[in-house]
């Protein structure tokens, strides 16, 4: 920099003590820059000398204002009260704003990992165990049912399929039980469809029901359903295995429907129909199950309540309606009026047996559930089919199953973070408007009127 | 004096008065000397309401002095804004007449002429430094300029008055 930039500067004593220096030596080197720092100091004495003396006033009165006025006290949106509900209402309205985008990616995220689960499961029946929990391939204790229908919110998930899990597939020849919709009424969302479980449709909807396991509990009390299972299981001595089945089931309060024995060396086979009390049904399943080895399991179920209620209401109005028909024979006159009445009499009497008949069956059948089982001794020459092995879980499947929930979490956070900034970018013309003004605002009185 | 603006910032009125009193001269001849007499006094009032509300925010980067001064500059640009005036003339800083020959190497007429030709830019800095008596930190925080550009613009400032002088001070 030129000395002479610094000059002024220097004569008004607003240099560094290291170019203070240095002006001072060029100022006794040069008389000319020393005549030019002295005609700065004689006009900056000029201009001072001639500075008007003003009086001021007003002083009174200032002080009179500031002293009526009080403390300082901070204006309206300064206060630390108005500041703090602001940012209250800012937070709540982000969270009211946002909450929706969260609540979205978690249930995606949620979503993907029980859409994974149930990939795997179909892959793997023996992940399916171990995830959706054992207790699904018996019968659940009185405590369990309990447990699910109360609505635990991890039991209800693991009985729902998620929307892109896909809902039917089964399994044979082991743990495969399929169960036709109408199993699973009573509030089981998801697709109904069969299920890769041994689960049976009690437990389903107990399971599915969450909060109102109670209720569902009862409901299905109420219900009437026509169950069927049927059975292919391998077994050394099939007529020594359906001896053993057919004693259990009388001692059950069963009976066997129809039931055929050969003894043949190779082609020794037993075929039966079991008819088992409703309330047996489970327990009669695992009977047959510890008969052998399970080659094939299929279970069915028909809801029958409404169409029995249905038979009961009209044969309740065709026995009003064979009342008034009566009447109207005791008041008939003539034989042919009397022929008519009567005809119509007897048409009404045998729809109104009719009906009944059907409800008592179907209720009988409900009542009895139906068992069939084919009882057949292996092959020597082959081997029996193969049991799918059920791996015990791994013991660092932990590590697996964290490192899914984490990489799942970790692309739900980037999802929520991605909606985020398209909802901030979309929605700008909205906030940007106001941000503008706060900013502004923010800017414009927190410094009222400085510099 | 620490102690008198951390009073003043917690409300104390007493500490608030005595803030006005050691700065109200200094801030009421600076409004007069920028908007005239009769819009200064109500400039200075207005600087110190603004003052006392504002306290709690004054962090020392400053002098209370400048700090004050740059409020009253808003205020009298405020003022001057809504009274449609121009900035005070300069018959208003500078006495014009009883020029003293044994003490001055200028005529207070050729100066006054000097320092009309300049910018109202570097007229503020010049008058600021040498009438206020502000120092260049100051003058940068009542504009709201870097002190380098104060240092320049005084610079030139006298530059500019020493060429327009130079047969008077000859």
């Amino acid at each position: 920099m030129n000395i002479r930039d610094n000059l002024k500067a220097y004569l008004d004593g607003e240099l560094s003590a290291a170019e203070a220096e240095q002006v001072k030596q060029a100022i006794e080197a040069d008389p000319e820059l020393k005549k030019e720092a002295e005609e700065l100091q004689a006009l900056s004495h000029d201009i001072r000398a001639a500075a008007k003396v003003i009086a001021a006033e007003g002083l009174e009165k200032a002080m009179k204002t500031v002293s009526s006025s009080g403390s300082s006290r901070p204006i309206f949106w300064q206060r630390r009260w108005v500041q703090s509900f602001a940012a209250a209402a800012a937070v709540a309205i982000l969270a009211i704003v946002f909450y929706p985008v969260f609540g979205q990616a978690k249930i995606a995220s949620e979503s993907d990992i029980q859409g994974q689960r149930m990939s795997i499961s179909r892959m793997d029946p023996a992940y399916e165990d171990a995830e959706l929990g054992n207790s699904m391939s018996r019968d659940l204790t009185a405590a369990e049912i309990e447990q699910l229908g109360g609505g635990g919110p991890t039991k209800t998930r693991a009985y729902e399929p998620s929307a892109d899990a896909g809902a039917s597939f089964s399994k044979s020849p082991v743990n495969g039980l399929e169960l036709n919709s109408e199993d699973v009424t009573g509030g089981f969302r998801g697709n109904p469809g069969t299920l890769s479980s041994n689960a049976t449709g009690r437990e389903i909807i107990n399971g599915a029901v969450g909060g109102s396991g109670e209720v569902a509990k009862t409901e299905w009390m109420n219900r009437l359903v026509v169950r069927r299972a049927a059975f292919t299981v391998y077994s050394e001595t099939p007529a020594d295995a359906a001896a053993s089945i057919s004693s259990y089931v009388r001692g059950q309060g069963g009976f066997i429907e129809d039931s055929s024995v050969s003894t043949g060396e190779e082609t020794a086979r037993a075929t039966m129909t079991i008819r088992i009390p409703a309330d047996k049904y489970e327990m009669a399943l695992e009977q047959v199950r510890g008969l052998g080895d399970v080659e094939n399991e299929s279970s069915s179920g028909d809801d029958v309540t409404l169409e029995v209620a249905d038979l009961g209401a009209r044969a309740k109005t065709m026995k009003a309606e064979e009342d008034q028909v009566r009447i109207l024979m005791k008041s008939a006159k003539g034989m042919t009026e009397i022929i008519q009445v009567r005809e119509k009499l007897n048409s009404i009497r045998s729809e109104i047996e009719a009906l009944e008949t059907r409800e008592k069956t179907l209720k009988r059948l409900a009542q009895m559930s139906s068992i069939h089982l084919t009882l057949l001794k292996p092959q020597k020459d082959e081997e029996p089919p193969a049991v799918a092995k059920v791996e015990p879980p791994k013991a660092n499947a932990w590590i697996d199953k964290t490192w899914d929930e984490s990489f799942s979490g970790l692309a739900s956070v980037g999802k929520y973070f991605g909606s985020l900034g398209i909802r901030l970018l979309v929605y700008a013309p909205i906030w940007l408007p106001f941000a503008a003004i706060i900013w502004w605002a923010l800017r414009r009185f927190n410094r009222p009127m400085e510099a | 004096m620490n102690d008198l603006i951390s009073r003043a910032q917690k409300g104390d009125s007493n500490a608030l008065c005595e803030i006005v009193r050691a700065h109200y001269d200094a801030v009421c001849s600076f409004c007069m000397r920028r908007v005239g007499r009769d819009l200064g006094q109500d400039a200075a009032q207005e600087t110190f309401v603004v003052m006392q509300k504002s306290i709690r925010r004054f962090r020392g980067d400053s002098t209370l002095r400048a700090w004050l001064l740059g409020i009253a500059n808003n205020q009298c640009m405020s003022l001057a804004r809504k009274n449609r005036r121009e900035s005070a003339p300069l018959e208003e800083w500078l006495e014009v007449k009883g020029n003293d020959p044994t003490n001055s190497i200028v005529d207070r007429e050729e100066l006054r002429k000097a320092l009309l030709k300049l910018s109202q830019e570097h007229r503020d800095v010049v008058l600021m430094h040498e009438i206020e008596g502000l120092k260049y930190a100051e003058i940068a925080g009542v504009l709201g300029i870097p002190e380098g550009t104060v240092k320049s613009r005084l610079h030139h400032a006298f530059r500019s008055l020493r060429q327009s002088l130079v047969g008077a001070m000859s």
